[in-house]
């Protein structure tokens, strides 16, 4: 639970930094070599974090659905896959790059037997 | 094997932050975009029901900015320079991605946002030497001068705006085309002046319409076709009439193509597409009603520029208040530190555009054909001024390069291997004090007015017409008019080689087409003639003029002496068409004739009763216009024919008051359709054929009309789309009530009122207006085009100037403060 937590924090950080991109899959390498079942709880502190910053914005009134309707049109998909896309976008990064930093630590880790990698939920191989 | 897959699945997930970042071909930065902080998603927050108080550095005193309940900014200020930063404030916060755009397709620099498909429009507007004037007027300003600081405070504004804009506060549109806001400066506002002129007053086709028709029938009938004066004489001054005045003339017959005009048709640059003779350029209407003929007795304006429709509107609505020195209300186009277009306690104003022909071309000779250098004049040669332009694409890349040539008249050009021709045009030297509008808005009076206007603006020539408080109405085409020599037409191609064949100056300001109180009580322009052709005056061409919604304003005016506001405001909207009242008889004649010369048909019959019942009134609901205006078009095919090139484009097409002449002549020569060699056709042939084509291809089109396909509310509904042309930020299928001719043309393309106003002029001054937008740019706010189901129903809202912010119920209420004085 602290690991989704920490996850969201710096996932919102880097976000409002400027980093959009960038702050998902640094989140998602960091917890990929230190929380177990790292792509999961990476790809759900992507969805919470954004997902919380549109759920945020809408309590306070902001017009979601219009620029889910209006963007969407202009890109010529429905408004709310428009919606499930920004959900998706820093969940698919951070779990991606949760999921190989976990690999890369089991396979490089200095202690034997993939036991980091096995540690975090990773099936062995 | 299950983690093989998900190995690939992830890294083909990480792949994800390419595109996040870099954006691939067209589709822009996904990261940037999506970010809910900092992104797209920005564009959902609403911040009108707020108090802001926002420092500008160069304010020198608070300004207090109350938006209204229709989003109008009231801006109370000290002077005159912290009301214009404040405009440029407030605009930049609704329209900035709209300013943008425009400076950058006026000042061709939008490959540098849209990369090489955006370089044919950047040339052209390059090419033709519009940069380089604002330019050129820019370095001319004096840094000290009243207009330097006006332009400066605008540019002050819209950069405090910018300055301090979140990345979440970027309009979508930016998101989209995967750019950041730029900067403003001063010649941005130039440039949008010079883009209003290639607009309004670029007219090349005259001369190529005289070649291109000469090259076909012969000089004699290319002047008949096309003559210097339009024969419907209903003139913007007042010429002592009370009626229209027709003089019509026989055509000569087609003659021998005429050879010198053949070799250099061939040598011009291809025309744009001709249509069926219905003008589609840019057209406005506006009247005003003196005192006497009014049922309060007050004075009366209706102003309706008819512009390009688009979202966003091309006009911003505001309010500016300096006590003691300006009290100006109405709309201001995005760029431009001034009211445009409006009302002040003492004045009301409109434009329409005169259309005159201040465009002339010149063949030059000049040392060396691929690569000139000099050019020849009076037997010397010149050096010709050279020009670099580079091109530069979305990440600053050169994407092209142009070597561009000018003679002491203007640009050089050539089309292919073309003649090099060159251009003299009245907006490459406009002479445009950049504070005209503020200067007008001070005016006490209707005269004041225009004399103001009259120092100020040279370019695109307007015809003007103001109201004021003390009951007087006027009138005057505004801007340069070409002094030409006499021996020299301003419609044909000059000799370049001849300094004799320039212009000799302008018209001086008395030979002006202007009135002033005319004895009629009323004053009305829309595009027509401004001179009785008795004045022997040369501004333009027949087709460069329209008289029918002039016909049509003139009618009601003359009908109504007691004119309310109401009536100004239905009149904007009639949907009655002066075309249709003079065409549909001949058709319905030629139907009868041809009926008794035993040639009809059912198609005939039926078309010919519809014409018969229809109230030539262009209403949503009507199911007959569809069939005028399609036998229109048949008609003018069938007419001339003799137009046509052998690559079967017609090269102009001569104007509907020339079509109507002919109608007086029912065995022209003109009337036979060449392409049917085995009959000579009459007018009543032609006529009767094209009402059958015109019948049978609607029902092939649309369907037989009980289907309900030939509802003029479907086939004429108009659009207005977004300035990218991106549908979901369009209007599109709008029902209106107008058509061509008819003083609501909306249905011609994307073209229409794009501002409609109404203002009393008495002891106060009551006013009304709307167009078809919103005063958002934010395609996803509820005020981004909230405006247009008003303007489609022809109603106009009350506007409300307060002389303060006592009384103003203020939805927003933002405060402008001067930079904090840090304590010694």
């Amino acid at each position: 639970m602290i690991g989704i937590l920490l996850g969201v924090t710096g996932i919102l950080l880097g976000t409002w930094l400027g980093f959009p991109t960038l702050a998902p899959v640094l989140v998602g390498l960091a917890m990929g070599v230190t929380v177990p079942m790292a792509a999961r709880r990476a790809a759900l502190a992507g969805v919470i974090a954004w997902g919380g910053v549109l759920l945020a914005a809408t309590l306070r009134g902001d017009n979601i659905a219009g620029v889910s309707r209006t963007l969407g049109g202009a890109m010529g998909v429905p408004s709310w896959l428009l919606l499930i896309v920004t959900l998706l976008y820093p969940a698919i990064l951070a779990a991606s790059a949760a999921w190989l930093a976990s690999l890369a630590a089991s396979r490089f880790s200095p202690w034997s037997g993939g036991h980091a990698t096995l540690s975090r939920g990773l099936p062995p191989t | 094997m299950r983690n093989t897959l998900l190995t690939v699945a992830a890294l083909l997930g990480l792949a994800l932050a390419w595109p996040g970042v870099r954006g691939i071909g067209p589709v822009p930065p996904l990261g940037q975009l999506l970010d809910p902080v900092n992104g797209a998603w920005g564009a959902a927050r609403d911040d009108r029901n707020d108090r802001l108080e926002i420092r500008i550095p160069s304010l020198s005193a608070p300004v207090d900015v109350w938006y209204d309940r229709r989003d109008v900014p009231h801006i109370f200020a000290s002077t005159e320079a912290d009301a214009i930063r404040a405009l440029g404030w407030v605009v930049a916060r609704d329209r900035l991605f709209q300013m943008e755009a425009q400076w950058r397709a006026a000042s061709g620099r939008l490959t540098e946002w849209a990369g090489t498909i955006a370089l044919p429009s950047d040339q052209e507007m390059r090419r033709l030497g519009l940069p380089a004037s604002a330019e050129e007027q820019d370095k001319a300003l004096n840094t000290e001068s009243r207009q330097r600081l006006i332009l400066d405070a605008y540019a002050d504004g819209v950069n405090a705006w910018i300055d301090r804009m979140r990345p979440s506060e970027w309009p979508l549109e930016y998101r989209l085309l995967g750019v950041r806001p730029a900067r403003w400066s001063a010649i941005n506002t130039m440039h949008l002046f010079a883009r209003m002129g290639w607009t309004l007053a670029f007219g090349s086709s005259t001369e190529r319409t005289r070649v291109e028709v000469a090259a076909l029938v012969g000089d004699s009938a290319a002047t008949a076709l096309f003559p210097v004066h339009t024969p419907i004489v209903e003139p913007i001054q007042p010429n002592g009439q009370t009626a229209p005045r027709f003089e019509f003339t026989r055509l000569p017959p087609p003659g021998s193509p005429n050879g010198t005009a053949r070799v250099l048709a061939g040598m011009l640059p291809d025309p744009p597409a001709d249509d069926d003779g219905v003008r589609r350029s840019f057209a406005s209407n506006n009247w005003a009603v003196a005192p006497g003929r009014t049922a309060a007795g007050k004075a009366l304006l209706a102003g309706d520029p008819h512009l390009d429709m688009s979202l966003p509107s091309l006009w911003y609505e505001v309010h500016l208040v300096v006590p003691g020195v300006l009290d100006v209300y109405g709309v201001t186009i995005p760029g431009a530190p001034a009211v445009v277009i409006g009302f002040t306690r003492n004045v009301a104003w409109s434009f329409t555009n005169t259309g005159a022909d201040v465009l002339d071309l010149y063949a030059e000779s000049v040392d060396d054909d691929s690569n000139p250098r000099r050019y020849l004049v009076d037997g010397e040669w010149r050096e010709l001024r050279v020009r670099t332009e580079n091109y530069l694409g979305k990440r600053g890349e050169t994407v092209g390069v142009d070597t561009l040539r000018f003679t002491h008249r203007g640009p050089l050009s050539r089309d292919g291997n073309g003649r090099w021709l060159s251009m003299r045009w009245t907006v490459l030297q406009p002479e445009l004090s950049q504070t005209v509008f503020l200067d007008a808005a001070r005016a006490s009076n209707a005269r004041e007015f225009l004399d103001s206007m009259a120092v100020g603006f040279g370019a695109p020539a307007q015809n003007m017409i103001v109201a004021d408080t003390q009951g007087s109405i006027a009138i005057r085409s505004t801007g340069h008019f070409p002094i030409r020599p006499v021996w020299t037409v301003g419609s044909a191609i000059q000799d370049g080689t001849r300094s004799a064949n320039d212009w000799e100056g302008y018209w001086p300001l008395d030979r002006y087409p202007q009135a002033f109180n005319p004895p009629q009580g009323f004053l009305a322009s829309a595009n027509q003639e401004p001179l009785d052709p008795k004045e022997n005056a040369y501004l333009g061409i027949d087709t460069d003029f329209d008289p029918w919604r002039a016909l049509r304003i003139n009618r009601l005016l003359r009908a109504d002496s007691a004119v309310t506001p109401e009536t100004m405001v239905r009149w904007q909207t009639d949907p009655g068409s002066e075309r249709a009242n003079a065409f549909v008889p001949w058709f319905l004649n030629a139907a009868t004739v041809v009926k008794r010369r035993g040639q009809a048909s059912a198609t005939l019959d039926s078309a010919m009763a519809q014409l018969t019942v229809w109230d030539r009134r262009y209403v949503p609901d009507d199911e007959h216009a569809v069939l005028f205006e399609a036998a229109m078009r048949q008609v003018t095919s069938r007419t001339w024919d003799e137009l046509l090139a052998e690559s079967g484009r017609r090269v102009a097409t001569p104007s509907s008051a020339t079509l109507l002449g002919l109608m007086h002549d029912s065995a022209s020569v003109w009337w036979d359709d060449r392409r049917t060699t085995d009959i000579v056709e009459d007018r009543d042939a032609i006529l009767s054929a094209a009402l059958v084509a015109a019948h049978d291809s609607l029902v092939r089109r649309y369907g037989a009309r009980s289907a309900g396909g030939w509802r003029w509310g479907t086939v004429g509904a108009t659009r207005i789309m977004h300035l990218l042309g991106i549908p979901a930020f369009s209007e599109e299928r709008i029902a209106v009530q107008g058509g061509p001719a008819t003083l609501n043309p909306s249905s011609v393309g994307g073209h229409g009122p794009s501002w409609r106003m109404v203002v009393e002029l008495g002891d106060s001054v009551r006013a009304w207006g709307t167009y078809p937008g919103g005063q958002s740019g934010n395609p996803a706010s509820a005020r981004y085009k909230d405006r247009i189901p008003l303007w489609r129903e022809g109603r106009l809202d009350t506007l409300f100037a307060p002389r303060d912010t006592n009384g103003l119920a203020a939805t927003l209420r933002v405060r402008l403060m001067p930079p904090k004085v840090s304590r010694q």
